[in-house]
């Protein structure tokens, strides 16, 4: 807004005018675009100095790059300003919001991956969430109707394009932001949380050095 | 349960069991079946026999109530089964043709199946129970007891060993497939350990024994926990979720509550919608809403009552319930390109689809828009182009 | 010498995390104490009680990027409808043009209402209202406005102080090509118990809305509902999966 920006000009000042719009243009788009972006598209991705560049504003404000199927970029929360956010209690995301994105992250990906039917590494899935499937819980309906109208204006969900059943949702691209240790972090807070006294819940608070439950006390 | 539905890998799997168990009842090493196919060729040929009667049956006739498979194969397991005593003879003398089946042969596969199914556990789950039933007999002695509890060590010995070799020597794609072996421990160790109080009080003697078997659950619960310890290791950042069986998912999703589940992104942090208005989309959408905005009448309301004032939402919803039920008067389903020819121009055609399509999507309304390939061309036609489907209430 | 360093450091970690915060929640109202965020710009409500955080980028960042690319931002639900209602915001709450458009005044409901009747063209319809009232809770979800469902009276949001001189004169040229807002009447603040409200104030219901003579079969032809772009789609190319899957105005 203003010629001067106290945060990036530091970083920007010793570019090329060229350089800075590449810069400029990749930050935006992994910052802004609802999608990864793919590296080929942008000389502020493909270049690899240029790329640092890049990150480094992302830095500055608590993001990092997030590279996604090893051929595109986005950006999520740096994993130590995020630790330091919920260290602090921040969480904007409210309970019903977030309990309607985990009942589709239960029924898109988790159970499609106990089926062995998702192949790759992500949160992502063509598997629909039906309003049914979301119907089953102690949530009403018009607060879950509101929930996926704020989840899907965040991207968190989104409309699956098979709509044979009425509407249903997917995990949105927003997920895709999670930095590799974010998404492990969901992975074994839902395996805790739906089989806390499981072998695999319990490898998992091995691993993490969380407390050893399940274990008669 | 059909081996012809299952994919390959699947087979290996059944395949792997099978080897097991028919190791057990081979005379020698290497006349196995490789073929899972074979079994199903096996059981045909059983289930000719259970429907032949007390006439019993030929090769031949075998050959014909099996025609679904090749000649020779039939005539090959045919062999087999006789040799190893399924099939004999009705009546033992030189010329007899009709043969008889034995019908443990069709347990086993009965078991087998349900075996390769489920991993044996369901299985191991009613050999402990009937070990529990056994002990508890007023009738049982010492040795039962002591007999009891030794089946049980090799068992869970058994058990643990796999495991733990598992772990020590497979990749993790093949301890993945081998998860089964994991699911459910506590609940057999549970059980084993039942049998263990009632022989331990009855038979206080059996002291030894019991220590024996507590040394083999532990070790099979060890196992159990490097397995899974390995597998979370190797899981990436999403995999672990397939070591998890779909119940525990769907009983996770229907029974917790909002607070439990939120929790599940405790520590995550996502990006609040930010949508951008830049002065110049307001200045365009001012434009198109100014060109487009001539007279709308309102639909009809289902009900006129001044009743407390609903959300604007729910005003939404029943806007849009008295759009679907205008257009489909009274029928179940409705052709599309019906109702774009009732609506004459291509201005109200498109507001109208606009609504249906609003109506499919609408959560808390059962109407579907079903799009199918066809298309409508006609010059003379309100709207010349239109794409087929239907327009139809959804049973609730 | 050697506190330099981690003095610089703290400052970042400072920066990056109320950048995060913003990022995670929109632009955060905070302690008029709490001290300068760089990037972050102030927005004080125009009596100085309130002061939100809100994200500036330079020139040459920012949405406007994405069109060049082809790689849009997260779906806007009724895009078309909720920017049109935003200009309205603008044109009954930036009173004095003359000054930035932030803080602004207050506006109220019949003056949107009112706006958005005279840009259609046309009488209120019953519609209309329901469209008004989602893109308002849109926009006040998001900040852009700050709605008051109980009062029916709307402010514009902080976001708009990052609107540059170029964006205000667009707007401002905007403003005149809308019909000029009746006078607003505020409510009369009452000092304490005023009746429990429901959702919406008496002059917000949709009274002229649940008439029972409104005929079935009237032409019905306005845009204001879901998606022309959507349902052109489905007329021309058949049904696209991308654009059925956001319900959207045009």
């Amino acid at each position: 807004m203003t010629e001067q920006h106290a945060l990036f000009d530091p970083l920007l000042q010793d570019l090329s005018d060229r350089s800075r719009d590449e810069v400029l243009a990749a930050f935006s788009a992994v910052q802004y675009a609802a999608h990864p972006v793919a590296e080929v598209q942008l000389a502020g991705l493909r270049d690899v100095t240029l790329r640092r560049q890049v990150q480094r504003m992302l830095k500055l404000i608590g993001r990092t790059l997030v590279h996604v199927d090893g051929t595109h970029w986005t950006a999520g929360y740096d994993d130590d300003i995020a630790s330091s956010l919920v260290a602090q209690g921040w969480q904007p995301l409210s309970v019903i919001d977030r309990a309607v994105l985990v009942l589709v992250l239960v029924h898109s990906v988790a159970i499609p991956r106990s089926e062995g039917i998702l192949t790759g590494d992500s949160w992502k899935s063509a598997r629909p969430t039906t309003v049914d499937e979301l119907r089953t819980t102690r949530i009403s309906g018009e607060e879950r109707r509101l929930a996926l109208q704020r989840l899907r204006a965040a991207g968190l969900i989104q409309l699956s394009g098979d709509h044979s059943g009425g509407p249903s949702y997917i995990p949105g691209p927003q997920l895709q932001r999670l930095t590799p240790a974010a998404r492990r972090r969901l992975q074994d807070q839902l395996i805790l949380a739906a089989a806390p006294a499981s072998p695999i819940a319990e490898a998992i608070r091995a691993r993490t050095g969380g407390p050893v439950e399940g274990e008669d006390a | 349960m059909d081996a012809t539905l299952l994919d390959a890998e699947a087979e290996a799997a059944v395949l792997r069991v099978y080897r097991q168990v028919f190791a057990v009842l081979a005379r020698e090493a290497g006349a196995m079946i490789v073929d899972p196919d074979l079994l199903d060729a096996d059981q045909a040929i059983l289930d000719a026999f259970a429907e032949a009667g007390s006439d019993g049956l030929t090769v031949e006739q075998a050959t014909l109530a099996c025609r679904a498979y090749p000649h020779d194969v039939i005539v090959r397991r045919f062999e087999v089964l006789r040799q190893y005593g399924a099939i004999t003879k009705l009546v033992d003398r030189p010329n007899e043709l009709r043969h008889r089946a034995a019908f443990a042969p069709y347990v086993m596969l009965m078991f087998l199946r349900r075996m390769s199914v489920q991993g044996g556990q369901a299985e191991l789950h009613q050999l402990l129970t009937l070990e529990a039933h056994s002990v508890s007999d007023p009738q049982a002695t010492a040795d039962d007891g002591k007999a009891s509890i030794g089946r049980m060590t090799k068992v869970f010995r058994l058990l643990g060993n796999e495991l733990a070799i598992l772990v020590a020597t497979s990749t993790t794609a093949q301890l993945r497939e081998n998860a089964q072996l994991a699911w459910g421990n506590e609940r057999l160790i549970e059980q084993a350990e039942k049998v263990h109080r009632l022989v331990l009080d009855r038979w206080p003697e059996l002291h030894r024994d019991c220590t024996s078997l507590r040394m083999a659950l532990a070790a099979y619960a060890d196992a159990v926990q490097l397995a899974a310890g390995r597998l979370v290791e190797r899981a990436g950042t999403t995999r672990a979720l397939g070591l998890l069986p779909i119940e525990t998912w769907l009983t996770f999703a229907r029974s917790s509550e909002p607070d439990t589940l939120a929790a599940v992104l405790d520590g995550l942090l996502f990006d609040a919608a930010a949508p951008d208005f830049s002065p110049q989309t307001m200045v365009e959408a001012v434009e198109t809403g100014r060109r487009t905005g001539s007279a709308r009448m309102a639909p009809p309301r289902p009900t006129a009552d001044a009743d407390a004032p609903e959300s604007a939402a729910a005003t939404d919803r029943e806007d849009l319930r008295a759009e679907a039920e205008r257009v489909l008067a009274g029928r179940s389903a409705v052709d599309i390109v019906e109702v774009i020819d009732e609506a004459g121009d291509w201005v109200t055609a498109r507001r109208v689809l606009a609504e249906l399509t609003a109506a499919h999507l609408h959560d808390e309304l059962e109407y579907e828009l079903v799009w199918s390939d066809g298309m409508r061309i006609d010059p003379a036609a309100g709207t010349p182009w239109a794409t087929e489907g239907v327009f139809r209430r959804v049973a609730s | 010498m050697s506190s330099q360093p981690s003095e610089a450091v703290e400052r970042r970690v400072y920066n990056a995390l109320w950048w995060a915060k913003v990022q995670s929640a929109g632009p955060l109202e905070i302690d008029p104490d709490t001290p300068a965020v760089a990037g972050l710009t102030r927005a004080a409500s125009a009596d100085g009680s309130t002061v939100w955080l809100v994200p500036t980028l330079p020139s040459g960042a920012g949405h406007s990027v994405l069109e060049e690319l082809d790689s849009p931002p997260v779906a806007v639900e009724q895009p078309n409808e909720t920017a049109r209602v935003l200009a309205i915001c603008v044109a009954c709450c930036w009173t004095d043009r003359s000054a930035p458009a932030w803080p602004g005044s207050t506006g109220t409901l019949a003056q949107v209402r009112s706006v958005y009747a005279g840009m259609r063209g046309r009488p209120e319809q019953s519609s209309d209202l329901t469209l008004i009232i989602g893109s308002l809770r849109r926009l006040h979800a998001t900040h852009w406005i700050r709605w008051d469902e109980k009062a029916g009276e709307v402010r514009l949001g902080p976001r708009v102080i990052t609107w540059t001189a170029a964006d205000l004169s667009t707007l401002r040229d905007l403003c005149r090509h809308l019909p000029e807002p009746p006078p607003a009447v505020l409510s009369t603040e009452p000092p304490a118990a005023s009746p429990p409200d429901e959702a919406l104030p008496d002059d917000a219901l949709p009274d002229d809305a649940v008439s029972d003579d409104a005929l079935p079969d009237e032409a019905l032809s306005d845009d204001a509902l879901p998606d022309d772009a959507l349902a052109d789609a489905a007329l021309q190319d058949g049904p696209s999966d991308e654009l059925r899957g956001e319900v959207s105005d045009d």
